[in-house]
């Protein structure tokens, strides 16, 4: 959230602790990885993070004293859909060590998923006071941790059709769906569709071990596929600059963080007619392969 | 287990919205040739499942006229109970839910002889999944998430209302919210005039409020409260207004 100025008093740094989430699978518990590859909607998500708070400070540095009722709330955001939800609130622990345990529901999350931790007032204080936090649910500190359960840029959604049946022309080997939405889940709306009648390429995409053709294929549908999406993403620069925090997910999100990756070796101008063209795709050609896709030099 | 329908890539159903204007809808089917499915993991729909759904809602369009071409009205009460039936007979987890091209597969193939009688085949995005918010289909199944703790409600709101209410971001998919601010506003505007400019203004009041406030944190009272009490404040500011203005009350720019 831009101009994250609040009008209460806030704690500072080291009076509020979350600690790393952790996940459970089959009974053990370890560091909750950024990305979940093996996730699907049948899995319950079961998570637990502990946060450590001084009370003493807190109740200070927000004049909010040490009577007044707080409590750590967990909710998340989906990408997939734009839903959220929330687990009941937990009050916080006397002895300053609250536990969160949470379960997510696999049937309503997927894509990027935004964690939000939050320690708010669970009740109006008695006496408010200028720039006191009084309304239930202020906001006094906020964690966002993102976790990705399906995957946007490297792997997203591929089909295979024959183009004959479609309006696309059945020479071409793929065809990558898009939006300018930016707004728009990645996941919903991008869809990599490859041309049965390719049969070549159809059989490198498939799982196994691969020859040095199929490899060469597979290089080159990735740094082409990579290159439109870079060349999409030069396009709305100036709609992707206009938000500094698109959705966890989302198309603009995604894009932005492409067009981040590509420029960290300077801009990555858009083809803006004939003249320039060469130059564009040079310069694409080279951002995409030092960002890690298609074929590398040796 | 969760249950995988068949989706039209945009390829695809580009060219058969394009057949569809050109000689009609056709019969419902339970298949098409360039179908897919999601990569995620669980089991297909069947053909019976598929052509229950068809059953179901032909069924139920009968008895609001179709074939027969139906009034404004009578096509919304046919939204309103085909809300539920749609989100019972299709059972879609909510990530399977927000891909555009599931939704695609159920107006072009599966249901274009009811796409067609409910909204006609001028506008592309009844058709083809880009808005879930404007899709003949996507739209009730969503609304039926939505609003699933206060059915009733939605009986109460216009498409127009459901528009303004869910297209921003961060209250839309709050059920909760969206279930207590639409109660609200309800209650102020029965007859439904003034609810446009309402709902503009306390949304924006709200969003104002979610900047500091995490709406996971109230409990259901204390949530409604906050609605309620939002509500009033921009109802009293545009009765102000109008009073200043000396405007009779009407449905603002409607």
């Amino acid at each position: 959230m831009p101009a994250e100025v609040k009008p209460f008093l806030v704690p500072g740094p080291g009076t509020v602790t979350m600690a790393p989430w952790h996940w459970v699978v089959h009974d053990t518990s370890d560091p909750l990885p950024p990305d979940l590859p093996d996730w699907d909607p049948s899995m319950q998500l079961h998570l637990h993070r502990s946060v450590t708070t001084d009370l003493d400070r807190l109740g200070e540095e927000t004049q909010l004293g040490r009577e007044v009722r707080l409590g750590l709330t967990v909710s998340w955001t989906s990408s997939t859909s734009a839903m959220c939800g929330g687990v009941p609130t937990v009050p916080l622990d006397p002895s300053g060590i609250t536990r969160l345990d949470v379960t997510l529901p696999g049937d309503h999350i997927g894509g990027t998923l935004e964690l939000r931790t939050t320690l708010t007032l669970l009740a109006p204080t008695m006496t408010p006071s200028v720039g006191v936090a009084r309304f239930p649910g202020s906001v006094l500190v906020e964690d966002r941790h993102r976790l990705v359960l399906e995957h946007n840029h490297d792997r997203f959604p591929v089909h295979q059709i024959d183009f004959a049946v479609t309006r696309l022309d059945p020479n071409a080997s793929w065809h990558l769906e898009t939006t300018t939405d930016l707004s728009a889940p990645f996941l919903g709306s991008f869809l990599l569709l490859l041309n049965q009648r390719d049969t070549e390429l159809a059989a490198a995409v498939t799982r196994g071990r691969k020859d040095s053709r199929q490899e060469a294929l597979l290089d080159e549908l990735e740094h082409g596929v990579a290159a439109l999406l870079l060349e999409l993403a030069t396009h709305l620069r100036t709609e992707l600059a206009e938000c500094d925090n698109w959705p966890a997910g989302s198309v603009g999100d995604t894009l932005a963080r492409v067009l981040h990756q590509a420029e960290r070796s300077g801009t990555v101008p858009p083809p803006t007619g004939p003249h320039v063209l060469a130059d564009s795709r040079t310069r694409i050609s080279a951002a995409v392969r030092a960002a890690g896709h298609g074929r590398q030099l040796r | 287990m969760t249950v995988l329908w068949p989706r039209l890539p945009a390829a695809v159903a580009g060219e058969e919205f394009e057949r569809v204007r050109s000689n009609g809808p056709g019969d419902p089917r339970v298949h098409h040739p360039a179908q897919v499915y999601t990569p995620v993991g669980g089991r297909r729909a069947t053909d019976a499942e598929i052509r229950s759904v068809i059953t179901r809602l032909t069924e139920l369009a009968s008895e609001h006229g179709y074939p027969q071409a139906a009034p404004d009205h009578v096509r919304i009460a046919f939204d309103r109970r085909a809300t539920t039936l749609l989100h019972d007979a299709i059972e879609l987890s909510w990530s399977e839910a927000g891909q555009r091209d599931t939704w695609s597969f159920l107006a072009l193939v599966a249901l274009p002889h009811l796409t067609r009688w409910r909204f006609g085949i001028n506008n592309p995005e009844r058709w083809i999944a880009t808005d879930l918010t404007r899709h003949t289909w996507a739209r009730l199944w969503w609304q039926a998430v939505v609003f699933a703790r206060d059915p009733a409600v939605l009986g109460a709101l216009t498409e127009s209302d459901l528009n303004q209410l869910l297209e921003r971001r961060t209250m839309g998919g709050d059920s909760r919210i969206i279930c207590a601010l639409a109660r609200s506003i309800v209650d102020h505007t029965p007859d439904g005039t003034g609810r446009r400019p309402l709902i503009r203004d306390v949304t924006a009041r709200l969003l104002r409020q979610l900047a500091f406030i995490d709406a996971h944190a109230l409990g259901d009272t204390v949530l409604v409260h906050l609605c309620r009490s939002e509500t009033d404040a921009s109802w009293e500011r545009l009765l102000r207004a109008l009073r200043q203005s000396d405007v009779r009350p009407t449905d603002g720019d409607d």
